[in-house]
């Protein structure tokens, strides 16, 4: 199980709940769909993603990101039990959204670039170790149902 | 080798005359260290690298992380022979320091982070990506002796 530091659990509790998860999540998702354009497959649903703008503009692609961070609101509020928190998210992903489980780690890294960016000088190198160990806790945590 | 267009050229410069190499490179290796602690095995004559605060406050450390961008910037000099202008890095890296070449991409990760801190909402996503591209070429030039 993984261990929390007192730092750590004031560290993650902080930055979430200074975040506009509206704001936040778009963000995030829309980054991930332009740096690392594979991933718009997992969307092709969502309507236009042809270039920057488009998937800036997307609202489809805006609710999601929300949505997104509000399944990783549940990860803070259960620190200490992400594994069972996230059993069935893990089933989702891999048995209904078929999602290679890599990209979990590349929607983490955009999500860690847009908190940055927000924080800035605030995004002390600790305060980047315990969001990161976050962000892998619930990566690893997204990737274990898979079989 | 790899191609780029004049925009991403352009935009690759706009980024780094934007980077205070004094400022940035203080950061980089330190967040490297304190957020992948096992790369403190490459460090060991840095002294005392074994906590945040003594990373925070090694003279070394932040040295260190200007020469790693002094050599960053002979790549954006060189976009077009980046794995030419690193070969000799690259052997470096591999018979001297023998660094696992998984770390580079780490390292990069932590310039990218330095650099959101300090452009913010100039680095936006279509800016990121093309920053992205760079750094990748950068990590594969130094793995390219591996």
């Amino acid at each position: 199980m993984v261990e929390w530091t007192e730092q750590e659990r004031t560290i993650i509790t902080t930055i979430f709940s200074n975040l506009d998860y509206e704001d936040v999540g778009p963000k995030a998702l829309a980054r991930c769909l332009i740096v690392y354009p594979w991933t718009q497959r997992y969307f092709a649903s969502f309507g236009n993603l042809y270039n920057a703008e488009a998937i800036k503009t997307n609202p489809n692609i805006a609710a999601h990101g929300t949505k997104v961070l509000h399944g990783l609101d549940r990860a803070v509020k259960n620190l200490d039990n992400i594994k069972a928190t996230y059993a069935e998210l893990s089933v989702l992903h891999s048995e209904k959204l078929h999602v290679d489980p890599d990209n979990f780690k590349l929607l983490a890294d955009c999500l860690t670039i847009v908190i940055a960016a927000k924080l800035g000088s605030a995004f002390t190198p600790e305060t980047q170790a315990a969001f990161q160990k976050f962000l892998a806790v619930v990566v690893s945590a997204l990737g274990r149902q898979y079989h | 080798m790899v191609k780029w267009t004049e925009e991403e050229r352009e935009t690759i410069r706009s980024v780094w005359e934007k980077v205070d190499i004094d400022e940035v490179g203080s950061q980089i290796i330190a967040r490297t260290l304190i957020v992948y602690p096992w790369t403190e095995r490459y460090f060991g004559r840095f002294g005392d690298i074994f906590t945040t605060t003594a990373i925070l406050n090694n003279a070394k450390v932040a040295a260190h992380g200007k020469v790693v961008l002094n050599a960053l910037d002979l790549a954006v000099k060189n976009m077009d022979d980046i794995k030419g202008t690193y070969s000799a890095l690259s052997r470096l890296h591999y018979d001297k320091l023998k660094v696992d070449p998984d770390n580079f991409k780490l390292m990069a990760d932590c310039i990218t982070i330095s650099i959101a801190c300090k452009l913010k909402a100039a680095l936006s996503p279509p800016v990121h990506m093309i920053w992205h591209k760079f750094l990748y070429a950068v990590v594969e030039a130094l793995n390219s002796v591996f």
